[in-house]
């Protein structure tokens, strides 16, 4: 058995990061997606990928349906959550302070994490998906996760489409850059937030599906990637969705890279510790512009 | 000049005191004549009157939503328990250093987390008081994962019960104060328009670093007495968001803002929570969720918000009338 060189082992935990981090940072590009638009902070973005993860996690054991394939189901119904919660609630707080949209989408969390944990139990649940591992020389990259990152960068680039090459994908980034003048040239701004609003849950559960191959989840794992994705997002500037992707990259690897020196239980405080000091010093993101 | 500082107007004060007083006096009795277990129920309701209160005093006055509200109480608790087994001082002055250091830390981070806005701020907070737990979870100088027990011999559900009632009256008391004080009326300047206020001369960095600052202290003597009666403190508890949570339903059902609003919140939540805790676990945050989403669509001010705004228009009505 070869000896691991540290060389290797900072390149393995190099390349961990940077796969964790694409698929955190796609997930932050729904939060941040959303916000851009609607300037509401969604609370409850990690309880939508819990969602994702429940449905994927019932496919397997009731149709032994593989997480990767529960991504046909877990997408399309992401997007109809969506429209339906943007149609039903958050439209109705999109006039006023932003503490009502807070506490809104903070009282849905609190709704379906009750929800799962009333029906589901706080048990932690997996799926026993193991796919083994890609060799290279001394490094040995797990299956699952460069599924994850594959599965990233596809949403990336597609979004990259959506934004670029579609009608509605331009109406979106014109909402974000400037709402008023978006409206003065004809854009429908409630069609806009709908669209906006499901892609954002939609990849949300998806990524449900994705984390699913990852590690297992309860219903209280929620609030969890709805943190991750708001340090990510502050890392890349609230709004800014190629920002979102390299925050997510920025924080994976400085993670990953970090358990050589600190305890591994340490280093969600480490992304945390970040935030606030980009919240002090750039509170425009990494990427974005002053002013 | 503290009349000045303390009372810029008179209100009607017979009006004003005579409930609280009557509540005060029924609350000071009630251990001579109810069982224990309604003493108990009694105990952690004026826990959450006096949780839901200092997230008020913050929250209510400013606007700023302060989603890391849990890290007062768990900083109080920590203090109060560390203080008492290592100093063996009595278990008043351990609470009292608790709500003190977490007074204190709220001044430490006000620095840089009062600047942010809105979401940011939120956000800010959320992941502290995230932190902290991980942080408190591994560090060994506050006994890590295991936390601490407070021995057996400072048991005594009585004296829990009115320490428990002394905070949250205190907290109330306080929350009058500011709100007829210089502090209440910068504070309702700037919750109104943060800009405007700073414009006209009010240091805002200082009123709301004020505010977050006594908000601490009475989570934090709140989270002593707690730990003191629940006996234990551990990471997860201590830092257990749906502390957060709870607090913020209650003062959003009752009214941000107000005084009665969250005493009235934490009445009807409580009682909910109690009755559902028992038989069907977990109701109580489906009904937490859906009282909020409730609340932020039909009454926004909550239930005393409600009322008084109410109360203002039908007395404009009347004098209109009369005119």
């Amino acid at each position: 058995m070869p000896s691991v060189l540290p060389g290797a082992l900072v390149a393995e935990l190099f390349i961990l990061g940077l796969m964790y981090g694409l698929l955190y940072g796609v997930l932050a590009m729904g939060l941040t997606i959303v916000f851009g638009v609607m300037k509401v902070v969604n609370v409850a973005h990690g309880d939508f990928v819990i969602i994702g993860s429940y449905l994927s996690y019932w496919a397997f054991v009731l149709a032994g349906i593989n997480p990767i394939l529960s991504l046909l189901l877990t997408i399309p119904f992401g997007f109809l959550l969506g429209a339906l919660t943007y149609l039903g609630l958050i439209r109705r707080v999109q006039n006023s302070p932003e503490l009502m949209s807070l506490f809104l989408t903070f009282g849905i969390s609190t709704l379906i994490g009750g929800l799962l944990l009333f029906f589901y139990s706080p048990t932690q649940r997996a799926v026993p998906v193991a796919l083994g591992s890609i060799e290279y020389g001394s490094l040995s990259i797990p299956v699952n996760i460069s599924i994850a990152a594959a599965y990233a960068i596809a949403v990336a680039i597609a979004l990259r489409f959506f934004f670029y090459r579609t009608y509605w994908g331009k109406a979106v980034r014109a909402v974000i850059d400037n709402r008023t003048s978006a409206i003065l040239v004809g854009i429908n701004p409630d069609m806009v937030s709908l669209k906006s609003f499901g892609i954002g849950i939609a990849i949300a559960s998806s990524v449900g599906s994705i984390v699913m191959l990852l590690q297992s989840i309860s219903p209280l794992s929620g609030p969890d990637f709805t943190l991750i994705s708001f340090v990510i997002v502050v890392l890349g500037g609230l709004g800014n969705p190629p920002g979102a992707l390299v925050g997510g990259v920025v924080l994976g690897v400085v993670e990953s890279l970090s358990s050589l020196y600190v305890n591994a239980a340490m280093t969600p405080a480490i992304g945390f510790i970040i935030m606030v000091i980009v919240l002090i010093l750039r509170p425009q993101g990494i990427m974005g512009s002053r002013g | 000049m503290l009349k000045g500082y303390l009372l810029v107007h008179k209100k009607n004060f017979v009006r004003d005191v005579v409930p609280w007083v009557g509540a005060l006096v029924v609350l000071a009795f009630a251990p001579y004549f109810v069982s224990a277990s309604l003493r108990s129920f009694l105990l952690f309701l004026l826990m959450w009157i006096a949780l839901s209160q200092s997230f008020n005093i913050f929250t209510g006055l400013t606007g700023y939503v302060n989603f890391g509200f849990v890290a007062f109480y768990g900083l109080g608790g920590y203090g109060m328990t560390m203080t008492l087994l290592s100093l063996n001082i009595p278990i008043y002055a351990a609470m009292v250093i608790g709500g003190v250091i977490s007074s204190l830390f709220a001044f430490a981070i006000s620095w840089p987390t009062l600047r942010l806005r809105g979401a940011y701020f939120a956000i800010a907070m959320l992941s502290l008081a995230q932190a902290l737990f991980v942080i408190f979870d591994n560090w060994n100088f506050v006994n890590s994962a295991t936390g601490y027990t407070i021995p057996v011999k400072y048991y005594d559900p009585v004296l829990q019960y009115y320490y428990m009632l002394a905070v949250a009256a205190v907290t109330v008391l306080c929350l009058y104060v500011i709100m007829n004080s210089r502090l209440g009326l910068a504070l309702k300047a700037i919750k109104q328009n943060e800009e405007t206020a700073v414009s006209i001369g009010i240091n805002a960095t200082f009123y709301k670093a004020v505010a977050f600052g006594i908000s601490a202290f009475f989570a934090g003597l709140a989270g002593g007495a707690a730990t003191w009666t629940i006996t234990i403190i551990d990471p997860p508890s201590a830092f257990d968001t749906t502390i957060t949570l709870t607090a913020i339903s209650m003062s959003m059902l009752g009214g941000l803002g107000t005084i009665a609003g969250p005493i009235i919140g934490a009445v009807i939540l409580y009682s909910i929570e109690h009755y559902f805790g028992l038989t069907l676990p977990y109701l109580h945050l489906i009904v937490f969720g859906i009282i909020i989403i409730v609340v932020v669509l039909l009454i926004p001010q909550g239930i005393m918000g409600e009322i008084i705004s109410r109360m203002k228009k039908s007395r404009r009505q009347e004098v209109g009338e009369e005119g």
